[in-house]
């Protein structure tokens, strides 16, 4: 190999190292609130559907154009308790692109649910974990612009749903 | 040192100090609600809605999408906000939250710039709904405001950050996490700052 193909070459993997992790960026806090909840309680994902699925996007609620899904079962989530190391567990998992939007905690269902947010061009897409008492889902959303006014409006009864919704769709 | 030089120094010094000062401005309505955060194991329901900055430039974006006019009066309330943040706790029972919990938030309520514009207490029902405006500046514009509705069952409070029209903010009940609380009932009179809880009684 002369010298300069070589350089090429050291040149073109340099490149798409630059370039990878940007590729995988948006998926990034998904990736990372899974891998965090898998090492915590030593569980592995049950259900892992990836954004460019064809069963996640066939199986997507009403208002989502692409949805990434993992479910986690027979797990112990009791410790869950929002004010505890587990609030900042979560936002250091999502990083500073997603914001905090919603938080609810019904200790009537036994549920925990965090609702974060980021703008994507004309839309809006959301990252959804959700912890029941030995289940737990991260769902990340790219809502179509319509839905997100029913999410503003109420909030807290779209946090509660939404879980539900894309854990039993088919 | 030159009198230029020092004059600079001085000039750079004021200007250090009035951008520092300007976040500080902004987020001066913001309420301290973390002495609320140890509720969360008596309640039965939590609920915490978050919207600043970034989240509420989304909001206004989302509902320019629905023609209704209510949505219209809502988007055109939340454009110039810099914050609504509103914290919600339902009990089984009564008696989970005592009265120095309230006034932790009610003691913040008591610094330079807030007052009470409406105080409504009912008797029969148990209910005690407080609104707090601060107003800043020489032109008294609005910064901020505040709701604490306290019923035996129920604690909200909820804090807006910005430029709020008052006549209108009953528009926000029932939107952004805002709980509907009958806000246009209990609304004082136009230009009164201060009222008492036991007007209303």
């Amino acid at each position: 190999m002369t010298k300069s193909s070589w350089l090429t070459q050291a040149l073109i993997v340099g490149v798409l190292l630059q370039l990878a992790p940007a590729a995988c960026g948006k998926d990034r806090p998904f990736d990372a609130i899974v891998r965090r909840i898998a090492s915590r309680y030593n569980a592995r994902p049950v259900r892992f559907m990836g954004l460019a699925s064809f069963l996640a996007n066939r199986a997507r609620p009403e208002g989502v154009r692409n949805m990434k899904l993992a479910v986690f079962e027979d797990i112990d989530t009791s410790q869950n308790l929002p004010g505890s190391d587990f609030d900042s567990f979560l936002q250091d998992a999502v990083g500073p692109e997603f914001q905090p939007f919603v938080r609810v905690l019904s200790q009537r269902d036994g549920e925990l649910t965090y609702v974060y947010a980021r703008e994507t061009g004309d839309s809006c897409e959301l990252l959804v974990v959700n912890f029941e008492r030995d289940e737990a889902s991260v769902i990340q959303m790219q809502m179509k612009p319509e839905a997100m006014t029913e999410w503003f409006d109420e909030p807290a009864r779209r946090a509660r749903s939404s879980a539900h919704e894309a854990e039993h769709e088919p | 040192m030159t009198i230029s030089l020092k004059r600079s120094i001085r000039l750079m010094v004021f200007l250090v100090l009035v951008w520092g000062g300007l976040p500080a401005y902004g987020q001066v309505a913001r309420l301290q609600l973390n002495n609320l955060e140890k509720l969360s194991k008596k309640a039965a329901e939590v609920v915490d809605v978050q919207l600043d900055g970034p989240m509420l430039k989304l909001a206004s974006k989302f509902l320019s999408q629905d023609e209704d006019a209510e949505a219209a009066e809502v988007k055109e309330l939340v454009k110039d906000l810099k914050g609504i943040y509103v914290k919600s706790f339902e009990f089984d029972k009564e008696g989970e939250y005592s009265d120095d919990d309230v006034d932790a938030i009610r003691a913040q309520l008591k610094g330079p710039g807030w007052s009470r514009i409406v105080g409504v207490v009912s008797k029969r029902e148990h209910e005690n709904t407080e609104v707090y405006m601060m107003a800043m500046g020489a032109a008294e514009s609005i910064q901020g405001l505040a709701i604490i509705a306290a019923e035996p069952k129920e604690l909200t409070v909820v804090n807006i950050l910005g430029p709020i029209d008052l006549d209108k903010l009953s528009a926000l009940e029932g939107h952004m996490g805002v709980p509907k609380l009958d806000l246009e009932k209990g609304k004082a009179p136009v230009g009164r700052r201060a009222g008492s809880p036991d007007d209303k009684k």
